[in-house]
């Protein structure tokens, strides 16, 4: 395992709204009973998840990392039922989603997909019409998303379309959790989110701080847990875990250190 | 000439070298009780290395403040922020020149035992009698004057300014707040205080802490049965002059980090510390004057307790303060602190209108009956 | 959130800026709020954080998911336990591992162990803010026993590495329930009397009832969960909410308080402690048999894919958003750390407030910095 101790170099890893999953699963029992900690409490519209479509082959991506490695195959065995139940995740298409049908009717083109992986929905939409799907959400009776449970972001170095904004939304009237995505340039600036739940305030400071996202509309966009002059954003890929902006250490700390 | 000199001059400056010597000690070994008892009220030992069951440990806290470096900030106001302790000190220290231990002729045989080891006065029988029948010099006190109460209150008031001055001296925002703090809350207590007094002083008809004593030895009652919300309020006020909790706002480590004393440390630091405890101490010892019966045991003069008369009446003194000192310690132990609005509506709302009402009351019926 | 401060002052005096930390005794370590003051009394006030930062988020990307785990300790470390657990139901989900019933039991006594040990420390400093200096104390005389069964079990008092992937390091030692029965059978005296102290206390109600006042509603636009929100009166719990891990086998019941000040949010804590003794009482009365250690790979792959895992921890939802990539190391881990979502609230609290209210609202928030700044 000494090779993960080496600072990971920053790869393209498969994003999870290419058009086509990794759908490269072992045929299994279909609706298998998950095990307890899989059995994701919110349930979304599809329980029957995997369905007939899951079960059909699709084309595996080119790129595949194989994660087969990771669970182990052995459903060939026929006695243990846990070994039996086991397939390889994959993200899901989601089906008679009443909710990714009625913010395709509303927003058409801005609805991109809607995905599953472990039951969590995930719907990716256009950054264009985040705004307004996330007031959709927020005020319309039929969902009341009212609780924004977490925002951050996530670097896909090397995609033209680098971040992509992540929003974790729980409706406490119905129970319900999505996952809300939209991917967004280098130089896009995100709609601001703290008008619809002030809880984004931080969140957001947090995403500009980390990444160098820039949210529009936000009134007090300024670094959060680095100092204001720092130089840089950790979380992006490109910044390595190693790197220190040395010119602020060396003007508030006074250390004078060559990097290793 | 010799016999004048021993009375109003010799006898008096070793009584207060005495005094004062037994006070910074009964400070020292305060702090301790406080630590200890606080230590076993909250399941712990407290100090236990210093000595057996860490008896030496005041002496090493004072050399440990002794030693310390003597810092004094950039900016602060050197001159006020040097003398400020001792502002604060001195008054703690004066209040006990007119408090007194026991009664007028308490050192009357010791003095008439002593005066005899001194050859080289060449003192006669009579002068020794003399000298020893004198109260100035054979009392349980440095002076009795007839003024102290007021002496006591304008005395105790000057402590606030060490606070004050150390506070603003220091030039920093914390201490300034503390210091604010203790001086908007001494001034509204000390009225409260005032009038509790009044109540006792209306009883009494004196303002002599020796002849205030004396009175309830002669209607053979603790004053604190006759006026009993004045002593409650007297109890509180005193809590609140002391910075004691619940009412230690002007320290209050936890918000204002120590509050007016933020800034010091070593010796000057000590002398606050000092300070606060020579204030309870003189807090205590007036209660105990005003309300307890200062050196006189339980029902003084009623001849069915009278086999108590064998223990001196300074113990009784000495241990009627100790038991107010423990209820100090045992509060701190016990009870979060006030707010500072709370504490002065306490003050000007509830304290201020009750102390108030106990005077009129108590002056009424003192003109209706007797 | 850029709200103009009335600039404006009673006596027509200077705005006083104190700042109020990162080295002050109540911020609870290094947080410094910047209060604006007329007097005593909060104009506007500004929290700085960040001097615990250390890149947790930025560390996982670059360990396996395994080593991910001790650094997790380190974000909460008051509850050390509970935050490895939220992180290894994820892992644990999006690899399809299954944990043993026994090895269930075990996580969920131990993070209400935790949750116990958690509010302990919150009602601990709590007191001594607002100058209860004995429950101070006591709590920790508490503590020290749940201490010492975490140290029987993972070996560790404070960052425990409390949970393997797939279960247990290993199985509970001899005389592990013979002491966790014995605590859970003291510990309502003990509790009663930190009531006795404070619950009835005239000065501890008068100090917080009617501080930092916010309403249900409010309190979820600003996100907040855990015992900030159920005080409100808001009856959510991740637990019974989303039930994980096996929660959903256990009764207890979610204490909610009225008002939503400072003292509701006390009342609720002490319950949620009562609470959680029953959960670790029904898990030692039915604790099965069995293995501690469901099958696990030794090197944990998950596929390609994300996944939320929220708990209840004692101090909100503590969740982890995990995006695989299919390699051994996390694409990115976020954590939502509840705390530093609820510390936002603070400046809306504290405003109107005393100087000695601010530390009773950052109590009462209970707020742990090394999650707040990670």
């Amino acid at each position: 395992m000494s090779e993960e101790d080496e600072p990971k170099q920053p790869q393209k890893p498969e994003s999870p709204e290419a058009p086509a999953p990794e759908a490269e699963e072992k045929e299994t029992a279909a609706p298998s009973e998950p095990s307890p900690e899989s059995a994701a409490p919110e349930k979304p519209e599809s329980p029957e998840a995997p369905g007939p479509e899951a079960g059909e082959k699709e084309t595996p991506a080119p790129s595949e990392p194989s994660p087969k490695s990771a669970a182990p195959k052995k459903a060939a065995k026929p006695a243990p039922p846990k070994a039996a139940k086991k397939k390889v995740l994959s993200y899901e298409d989601l089906e008679e989603d009443t909710l990714l049908q009625k913010l395709k009717e509303k927003f058409s083109e801005g609805i991109v997909s809607g995905q599953s992986f472990l039951k969590q929905p995930t719907y990716t939409v256009s950054v264009d019409c985040l705004y307004d799907v996330m007031i959709e959400l927020k005020d319309s009776p039929d969902w009341d998303f009212d609780y924004l449970i977490d925002l951050t972001a996530l670097d896909y170095l090397g995609d033209e379309q680098r971040f992509c904004m992540v929003y974790h939304l729980y409706s406490y009237k119905h129970d319900r959790l999505i996952r809300i995505k939209a991917r967004i340039s280098e130089e896009e600036a995100v709609p601001s989110v703290t008008s619809i739940w002030k809880t984004a305030n931080w969140m957001e400071r947090e995403v500009y701080d980390m990444f160098g996202i820039d949210f529009s509309g936000h009134d007090d966009l300024k670094r959060i847990l680095l100092p204001d002059d720092w130089h840089g954003h950790p979380l992006r890929k490109d910044y390595d875990i190693k790197l220190q902006d040395q010119a602020w250490i060396k003007k508030h700390l006074n250390i004078i250190k060559t990097p290793a | 000439m010799i016999e004048i000199l021993l009375i109003y001059a010799i006898i008096p400056l070793i009584k207060i070298a005495v005094i004062v010597l037994f006070l910074s000690g009964a400070i020292a070994y305060l702090t301790l009780l406080e630590r200890k008892l606080i230590a076993h009220i909250q399941v712990r030992l407290g100090p236990m290395r210093v000595g057996w069951h860490g008896l030496l440990q005041p002496i090493a806290d004072g050399l440990k403040f002794l030693l310390k470096e003597d810092i004094v900030p950039a900016k602060a106001d050197a001159l006020i922020f040097t003398i400020a302790p001792a502002i604060s000190l001195l008054p703690a220290f004066l209040v006990f020149a007119v408090v007194p231990f026991g009664p007028p002729d308490m050192l009357k045989d010791f003095l008439s035992w002593i005066l005899g080891w001194f050859p080289f006065l060449n003192l006669d029988p009579e002068t020794i009698a003399r000298i020893a029948e004198n109260s100035i010099a054979s009392g349980g006190y440095v002076t009795d004057i007839n003024i102290a109460v007021l002496f006591v209150l304008s005395v105790s008031s000057v402590g606030i300014l060490g606070i004050i001055l150390g506070g603003w001296a220091s030039n920093s925002k914390f201490p300034l707040l503390g210091a604010l703090r203790s001086s908007a809350q001494m001034v509204s207590y000390e009225v409260a205080l005032g009038f509790a007094i009044i109540g006792v002083l209306l009883v009494a008809g004196s303002l002599s802490l020796v002849e205030i004593v004396q009175n309830q030895q002669q209607e053979q009652i603790w004053y604190v049965f006759v006026q009993p919300v004045a002593f409650v309020l007297f109890f509180i006020c005193g809590l609140a002059e002391t910075n004691r909790l619940p009412f230690d706002l002007p320290e209050a480590e936890t918000e204002l980090v120590g509050g007016f004393h933020t800034e010091y440390s070593g010796f000057r630091f000590s002398l606050f510390f000092l300070a606060e405890y020579a204030n309870m101490i003189a807090v205590s010892a007036i209660g105990v004057i005003l309300f307890l019966g200062g050196w006189l045991r339980p029902f003084p003069n009623s001849d069915w307790l009278s086999f108590l008369d064998f223990i001196p009446g300074v113990l009784w003194f000495l241990g009627k303060v100790f038991m107010f000192l423990y209820i100090f310690i045992w509060l701190r132990g016990t009870l979060p602190r006030f707010r500072f609005d709370q504490l002065m509506q306490y003050g000007w709302k509830i304290f201020l209108p009750v102390a108030l009402g106990n005077v009129v009351v108590t002056a009424a019926v003192l003109l209706a009956f007797l | 959130m850029k709200t103009t401060v009335e600039e404006s002052t009673v006596l027509d005096a200077k705005v006083l800026e104190l700042n109020m930390g990162p080295q002050h005794p109540s911020t609870h370590g290094v947080l410094r709020v910047k209060l604006k003051l007329d007097g005593e009394r909060v104009l506007d006030a500004e929290c700085i954080i960040g001097y615990l930062h250390r890149g947790v988020e930025k560390i996982s990307e670059n360990r396996s998911y395994i080593k991910c785990v001790p650094y997790y300790d380190r974000t909460d470390y008051i509850a050390a336990v509970s935050n490895v657990y939220g992180y290894l139901l994820g892992v644990e989900a999006m690899m399809q591992i299954e944990v043993p019933k026994r090895a269930q039991y075990i996580r969920i006594m131990m993070t209400e162990f935790s949750r116990i040990s958690s509010h302990l420390l919150w009602l601990a400093t709590h007191a001594i803010d607002i100058g209860a200096m004995t429950v101070f104390l006591y709590c920790f005389r508490e503590r020290e026993e749940i201490l010492k069964l975490f140290e029987a079990l993972f070996g560790a008092r404070l960052t425990t590495h409390a949970f393997r992937v797939g279960g247990l390091w290993k199985d509970l030692p001899a005389g592990f329930e013979e002491a966790a029965r014995k605590f859970i059978d003291e510990f309502p005296e003990r509790v009663d009397e930190y009531e006795q102290l404070l619950t009835k206390n005239r000065i501890w109600m008068a100090r917080t009832q009617g501080i930092g006042v916010i309403s249900g509603k409010e309190a979820i636009e600003w996100g907040l969960t855990g015992p900030v929100l159920r005080g409100s009166g808001m009856k959510h719990d991740v637990r019974k909410d989303r039930p994980y891990g096996g929660y959903e086998e256990f009764d207890f019941d979610v204490p909610v308080g009225e008002n939503g000040d400072t003292y509701d949010r006390y009342l609720v804590r002490l319950e949620e402690m009562h609470q959680s003794r029953r959960i670790i009482q029904q898990v030692l009365d039915r604790l099965p048999d069995g293995p501690v250690r469901g099958k696990a790979p030794k090197i944990v792959k998950p596929p390609v894919g994300e996944y939320y895992s929220g708990i209840d921890g004692p101090r909100g939802e503590l969740g982890y958003y995990i995006v695989s990539d299919g390699s051994a190391q996390p694409f990115r881990v976020r954590i939502r750390p509840p705390t530093f979502i609820s510390l936002q609230v603070l400046r809306r609290l504290v405003r109107g407030h005393l100087m000695a209210d601010v530390i009773a609202i950052i109590g009462t928030l209970d707020i742990v910095l090394g999650e707040v700044d990670r």
